[in-house]
């Protein structure tokens, strides 16, 4: 009992502190505490079961059902979850209303003093879970951050970048930073190619090599519209080709057969490039921006 | 949310892999005819004259139009038959308007420009090729441009009585190929279509060809007269196969001595029209992987060398096949990876492509597309026939519920 009420002044204060205390508290026991032990680890272990087991359904059903799938893990986490806080708490907590009332009130307070951020982390997870402004699946921008949701934590959610590099991110930085989501749960997401030619290119036939390049990609999802946006730069005419792949993962791949696809037409009709005045390679000159 | 489509989808998908498990035990069974045997009754299933209803679907339909065009001088000059990816749309409509003559007000004279199976090597040549077969006047007058004296060709004379000629186009995707200004040829048929009103164009094409085509140059709104072929149904398909039937079948035991001999239950040519959507193609597959040997006779044939094909011919005339059928089913579909979906999606869209024109296509190396075409024809989801490579019948149905869910563009066929 000493133990519990080094553990827990704040209950000690409140006034009739050893009464209150036995009031607040089961009877703890080796057993119980056997109890709440194997209930973690087998919170755990269905955790990460949870997790392989979503990857590898998610993975090889087909595309249409994948992000689907991937978007109930969190969910399925913070069921699991509730379920294991629900359960330690009837083992070790005599939950009236008195007793939930100065609890929260209490751990509150703690966490509050104690696990500031962590504890924000954990209101912005729950709250982004249900606003969805990402979600597992979703291409995002975060701060600098930009790549794929893979996973979505209690605390934060880890991107998977071009590079191969997996950044995790606390779920409280949606609070402060700007957060950018290309596909919003949907499969595809719009990707945008920039060429550049010399003003006095033909200009309807660079159009029409760009609507074929995307058309003719066997990545381009053909039921969403696929649009050209030209613009004049001071030291060249900028095409902008926006089409969506079918799957926003290939949007580098996709991007790469678009560029590959396009510039054989461009050499096959011997289409020119902006020629930069004082821009030389051999002095390692960067175009104007 | 998940839709009713999408749960169905999913159904379909847990089906498929239910089947793929499935599969390995049907195949232990010993009933089935030695492949010698199932291969000739392929050969023999080929020599099979196009089925009768879709000669008679082809004839109406144009019959129809032709009439129409002659008659109204706003009329549609264009009919557009839509088939299968799987289906031989070019052969079925050279079956049924090969010898044709439309009872029509004006006597009719159908032309061919391209040759049985012909197809442009070039992608890229295509609108010059069309450009001559097709467009005579405009050629010639370009031929002519140095020349003053030469007389200016006249213009097609657009009167309802000059309006005798019907040009046929068994096959639209032969001119084309998804690629850079791999389309143009189209797009010059289009326009050519709609401004020589005085001749009629009837197209065969496979639907997801065309919804391909109707997405990336708005053919549908050029050529607007397009029809599907009609499914057959299960009575369809037991005329027309009770040819070879007849021949390997044990009949259907009836209580009625005088009727004719029945080859298979009116269930089980429902089911089969069910299982193939209706198209000729799949039903032939499918009703050659339904038939089931009696284990007496598939002893007497192991004794036997079958490698030869005329030997085997020689030796069942001997033996007389006395097959029974099962209930048809579709079989499983390999675990496909990315690009062998891309790969069959291209092949699905072309109906049949060379090699190379697959590799062109998808922007690969012919190298990494032949890699997984051997893997592909080895699991027997495409067919190999020379160079050309196509889709196995029996797996479009599966093939296309796949890729669908997995999000690509399909023909409604």
């Amino acid at each position: 009992m000493i133990a519990v009420d080094a553990a827990l002044p704040w209950l000690a204060q409140t006034g009739e502190s050893g009464k209150n205390i036995q009031d607040f508290l089961a009877d703890i026991t080796t057993f119980k505490l056997i109890r709440a032990a194997l209930s973690i680890a087998i919170a755990y272990a269905a955790l990460w079961a949870l997790r392989v087991a979503i990857d590898k359904i998610s993975e090889r059903v087909p595309r249409r059902f994948r992000l689907a799938i991937k978007q109930a893990t969190p969910f399925l986490k913070a069921l699991v979850l509730t379920l294991l806080v629900i359960y330690l708490m009837r083992l070790f907590i005599q939950l009236s209303g008195t007793n939930v009332l100065a609890l929260t009130g209490t751990v509150a307070v703690a966490l509050g003093f104690a696990f500031k951020d962590y504890v924000s982390s954990l209101f912005a997870g729950i709250i982004t879970l249900f606003e969805g402004p990402y979600r597992v699946g979703d291409r995002v921008k975060i701060g600098d951050t930009y790549g794929e949701v893979v996973d979505y934590g209690l605390r934060g959610v880890r991107i998977r970048t071009p590079d191969d590099n997996t950044v995790t991110i606390p779920h409280n930085i949606a609070w402060t930073e700007s957060l950018s989501n290309a596909n919003s749960g949907q499969l595809e997401a719009q990707v945008v190619t920039d060429f550049y030619f010399a003003h006095d290119v033909n200009t309807d036939k660079v159009l029409q090599i760009l609507y074929q390049a995307a058309y003719s990609s066997r990545y381009t999802q053909l039921k969403l519209p696929v649009v050209v946006i030209m613009e004049e730069q001071p030291w060249a005419t900028h095409f902008k080709l926006k089409a969506y792949p079918m799957d926003a993962r290939d949007e580098f791949v996709y991007q790469t057969d678009l560029v590959y696809r396009a510039k054989q037409a461009f050499a096959r009709h011997q289409l020119t490039y902006p020629k930069l005045a004082g821009f030389r390679s051999d002095q390692g000159h960067n175009p104007p921006q | 949310m998940i839709t009713g489509g999408r749960l169905q989808s999913f159904w379909h998908w847990l089906e498929t892999q239910f089947s793929q498990a499935q599969q390995a035990d049907s195949e232990e069974q010993p009933q089935r005819p030695p492949p010698a045997v199932t291969g000739l009754i392929d050969q023999t299933l080929q020599t099979l004259a196009p089925p009768e209803t879709q000669n008679t679907a082809i004839q109406t339909m144009a019959q129809e139009a032709i009439a129409t065009w002659q008659k109204q001088r706003e009329a549609e000059n264009s009919l557009v038959v839509l088939g299968s990816p799987v289906e031989p749309i070019e052969t079925l409509i050279r079956s049924a308007l090969g010898d044709w003559q439309p009872d029509a007000e004006q006597p009719i004279t159908l032309t061919w420009p391209f040759a049985k199976d012909y197809r442009c090597r070039d992608a890229l040549a295509v609108p010059s090729l069309l450009h001559n077969r097709l467009d005579p006047v405009k050629a010639e007058a370009k031929d002519l441009q140095g020349d003053p004296d030469a007389e200016v060709p006249e213009e097609p004379n657009d009167d309802l009585d000059n309006r005798q000629t019907v040009v046929v186009i068994p096959a639209l995707e032969f001119n084309f190929l998804r690629c850079i200004q791999g389309w143009e040829g189209v797009e010059y048929l289009q326009n050519l279509i709609t401004q020589d009103r005085s001749r009629f164009w009837i197209l065969g094409c496979n639907s997801w060809g065309w919804t391909f085509l109707d997405r990336v140059c708005r053919v549908g709104s050029y050529l607007e007269q397009v029809k599907p072929l009609p499914p057959m149904t299960g009575a369809d398909l037991a005329t027309w196969i009770r040819p070879v039937a007849q021949n390997i079948i044990i009949p259907e035991e009836t209580d009625d001595p005088d009727a004719p001999p029945v080859f298979g239950s009116d269930s089980y040519w429902n089911a089969l029209a069910g299982l193939s959507s209706g198209l000729s193609t799949i039903a032939l597959g499918l009703w050659t992987r339904s038939l089931r040997i009696p284990k007496d006779m598939a002893e007497e044939l192991e004794e036997l060398d079958l490698g030869d094909m005329d030997v085997l011919k020689d030796l069942l005339e001997h033996i007389p096949l006395q097959l029974n059928l099962v209930k048809p089913t579709l079989p499983g579909l390999m675990s496909l990876e990315p690009l062998d979906r891309y790969l069959l999606h291209s092949l699905l869209i072309h109906r049949r492509m060379t090699r190379d024109h697959l590799a062109q296509s998808l922007g690969e190396t012919e190298r990494l597309v032949r890699t997984r075409l051997q893997v592909l024809n080895r699991e027997g989801v495409i067919l190999q026939s020379g160079d050309e490579v196509r889709v196995n019948p029996v797996h479009y149905p599966k093939l296309r519920s796949e890729l669908s869910n997995n999000n690509y563009l399909i023909g409604e066929v």
